[in-house]
C-alpha cells in the first residue's frame, strides 16, 4: 500500500491539474456570466447577425462536406491505401488555419491562381459569405472524410460482395448497405467536422475578413466585441459554449445509441 | 454446368486452373489461402484475372479473349460467404426484401422465401438475434430470392456447431438437389464433399491438384483430406 501511495499521488496531481486546466476555464466563463450581463451582452448588435451568419455558414457547409465529402471517402476506402494521398488530404487538419486562409488567397484572391478566371465570370469570392463557407469547409471537411474513411474500411467487405451478387449497382451498395451501417460513426465524424466549422476563426478572418452581418462569424465576433465590450464576448462564448455542449450530449446520449 | 478457366495472377495467387462440374454441384476444397476465395470472387466478376472463361449454365459470365465480363450486378450469380454476409442493420425479412428490390421483384414475397427455408418465425429478427442455423437459411432465402442462376456457397457449414452440421449439410445437400442450380461450394469437410455429390476438385496454390477423377498428384493436403474422413 505504501509503496504503491506515491506514484499514485503523483499520476493524480499530473492528471488532476490537466483535468482542472480544462474545466476551470469554461466554469470561469458560466460563473462570471451572470444572467443580467448575459441578457445586456446578448443584446449587442453583433451577436445575433453572427449568430445566424454562424449557423447558414455551418450548415451549407456540413451539408457540402456530407455530399462530398462521403463519396470520397468510400472511394478512399475501397482501394489499396494511397498513404500521400490521404496525407494530402488531412493536411488542412494540422496547417495553422492562417495558413490556410493565406492558401485560399492565393487560389481565389484577386491575384490567385483563379482570381482572373472568377473575375472574368463576374464572381468575387474573398470577403463574402461564400468565402466563410469555403475556409469552414476546407479546414473541417478533412476530419469528416478521415472519420468517415476509417468507418466504410471497418466494415465486412463481404457485405459489399453480397450486395452486388444480389443486383445492387455499386451506387445502391454505397447508399444501401454501406452508409446505413456506418451511420453512427459517420454522424461522429460531421458532428466534429461541424464543430470544427463552428470554430473557425484564422482562415475566415484572413480569407473572408470581419465584415458584420456577411462574413462575421460567431468567433470573429467574439473577437471583435472583446476590444469594447467585453459582457458581449462574454455573452456570445456563453452561446457558443451552450451549442457546443448540446452537440456533445447529442453525440454520446440517445442520437449515437439510438442508431448504432 | 459449371466451366471455369482461370490463368495469371488475381488476388495474391497464381492459377493456373481448370474445373467442370456437369452435374451436380462442383465441390473446392484445398488449404487456406490456396485461392478457392478467389475463384468465387472470379465468379461473381468482383475480381479479374489476365486470362479466364467463365461459363455458368450456359450464361458466359467471362471470356476475357472475347472481351465479355459481365457486372457482378447482372451475373445473377448468387453467394452465400462464410460469415453468411446478412446486413447487419436489417431484420430477415428486410434482408430478402432487399434482393427482391434489387431484381424488381414483389417484396411482399420476402416472407414466403423465409418460410421455404423454415425461418418464417425469425422474420423480424435482425442478425445479431439469430442462431448460426438460422443465419444460414435466411441467407439461403435471400440469395434464392433474387433468382439466381447458380450458387456459390463458401464453407457453409464452418460457422455452425457440431450438432447443427449435421442437419444442416442435409438440409442443404437436399435444397441443392431440389433446386437443381449449377452451385460451387467451398469446403474443408470431406464429409460435406460426398453429401453435396457432384465434383471434388482440390485446389492448390491456384493448381487444381485432385479433380475427382482419380487423375492428379497425392499432394499431403489430398492425403490428409481423405484421411480426415
Amino acid at each position: 500500500m505504501l509503496r504503491r501511495a506515491g506514484p499514485k499521488l503523483l499520476a493524480g496531481a499530473l492528471g488532476g491539474t490537466l483535468a482542472a486546466l480544462l474545466v476551470l476555464p469554461i466554469a470561469a466563463l458560466v460563473v462570471g456570466t451572470d444572467p443580467a450581463a448575459l441578457r445586456a451582452g446578448l443584446a449587442h448588435p453583433a451577436v445575433w447577425p453572427a449568430v445566424r451568419l454562424s449557423l447558414l455558414t455551418t450548415t451549407v457547409g456540413l451539408l457540402a462536406t456530407l455530399l462530398l465529402g462521403t463519396p470520397l471517402a468510400w472511394w478512399l476506402s475501397r482501394r489499396p491505401r494511397r498513404r500521400w494521398f490521404e496525407v494530402l488530404l488531412e493536411l488542412p487538419i494540422v496547417v495553422p488555419p492562417a495558413v490556410v486562409g493565406v492558401a485560399l488567397l492565393m487560389l481565389f484572391g484577386r491575384q490567385g491562381l483563379f482570381g482572373p478566371a472568377l473575375a472574368d465570370a463576374g464572381l468575387r469570392l474573398p470577403f463574402t459569405s461564400a468565402a466563410v463557407v469555403l475556409a469552414q469547409v476546407v479546414v473541417s471537411a478533412p476530419l469528416y472524410v478521415q472519420s468517415a474513411t476509417a468507418a466504410f474500411r471497418g466494415l465486412d467487405p463481404e457485405l459489399f460482395a453480397v450486395a452486388r451478387s444480389l443486383g445492387a449497382t455499386p451506387s445502391r451498395v454505397l447508399l444501401g448497405v454501406a452508409i446505413p451501417i456506418a451511420l453512427p460513426a459517420l454522424i461522429g465524424g460531421a458532428a466534429v467536422a461541424w464543430a470544427r466549422a463552428l470554430g473557425e476563426f484564422g482562415a475566415t478572418l484572413l480569407f473572408a475578413g470581419n465584415l458584420p452581418g456577411r462574413t462575421q462569424t460567431l468567433p470573429l465576433a467574439i473577437y471583435t466585441a472583446l476590444e469594447s465590450d467585453l459582457r458581449a464576448a462574454q455573452a456570445i462564448s456563453v452561446v457558443l459554449l451552450v451549442v457546443a455542449l448540446g452537440l456533445l450530449l447529442a453525440l454520446r446520449g440517445p442520437l449515437a445509441r439510438g442508431v448504432a | 454446368m459449371i466451366d471455369l478457366w482461370v490463368e495469371g495472377r488475381v488476388g495474391g495467387v497464381d492459377f493456373d486452373l481448370r474445373a467442370t462440374s456437369d452435374d451436380g454441384p462442383l465441390v473446392l476444397a484445398g488449404p487456406n489461402g490456396a485461392g478457392k476465395s478467389t475463384l468465387l470472387r472470379v465468379v461473381l466478376g468482383l475480381a479479374r484475372p489476365p486470362r479466364g472463361r467463365v461459363v455458368v449454365g450456359g450464361r458466359v459470365l467471362l471470356d476475357t479473349a472475347a472481351g465479355v465480363d459481365v457486372a457482378p450486378e447482372d451475373r445473377g450469380v448468387g453467394y452465400v460467404p462464410q460469415g453468411y454476409g446478412l446486413f447487419p442493420h436489417l431484420s430477415a425479412r428486410r434482408n430478402v426484401e432487399f434482393a427482391l428490390a434489387c431484381r424488381g421483384l414483389d417484396r411482399a414475397r420476402a416472407v414466403d422465401w423465409l418460410a421455404s427455408m423454415g425461418v418464417a418465425e425469425v422474420a423480424d429478427r435482425r442478425p445479431a438475434a439469430l442462431s448460426g442455423g438460422e443465419r444460414q437459411r435466411v441467407a439461403l432465402a435471400r440469395a434464392l430470392a433474387a433468382e439466381p442462376v447458380a450458387l456459390l456457397l463458401d464453407e457453409p457449414l464452418a460457422a455452425v456447431d457440431r450438432g447443427t452440421r449435421r442437419r444442416l449439410r442435409e438440409f442443404l445437400a437436399e435444397r441443392l438437389r431440389a433446386l437443381r442450380l449449377p452451385a460451387i461450394v467451398v469446403t474443408h469437410d470431406p464429409a460435406d464433399a460426398r453429401a453435396f455429390g457432384g465434383r471434388l476438385h482440390v485446389v492448390e496454390a491456384g493448381r487444381v491438384t485432385w479433380d475427382g477423377a482419380g487423375a492428379g498428384a497425392a499432394t499431403p493436403f489430398v492425403d490428409d483430406f481423405f484421411r480426415a474422413d
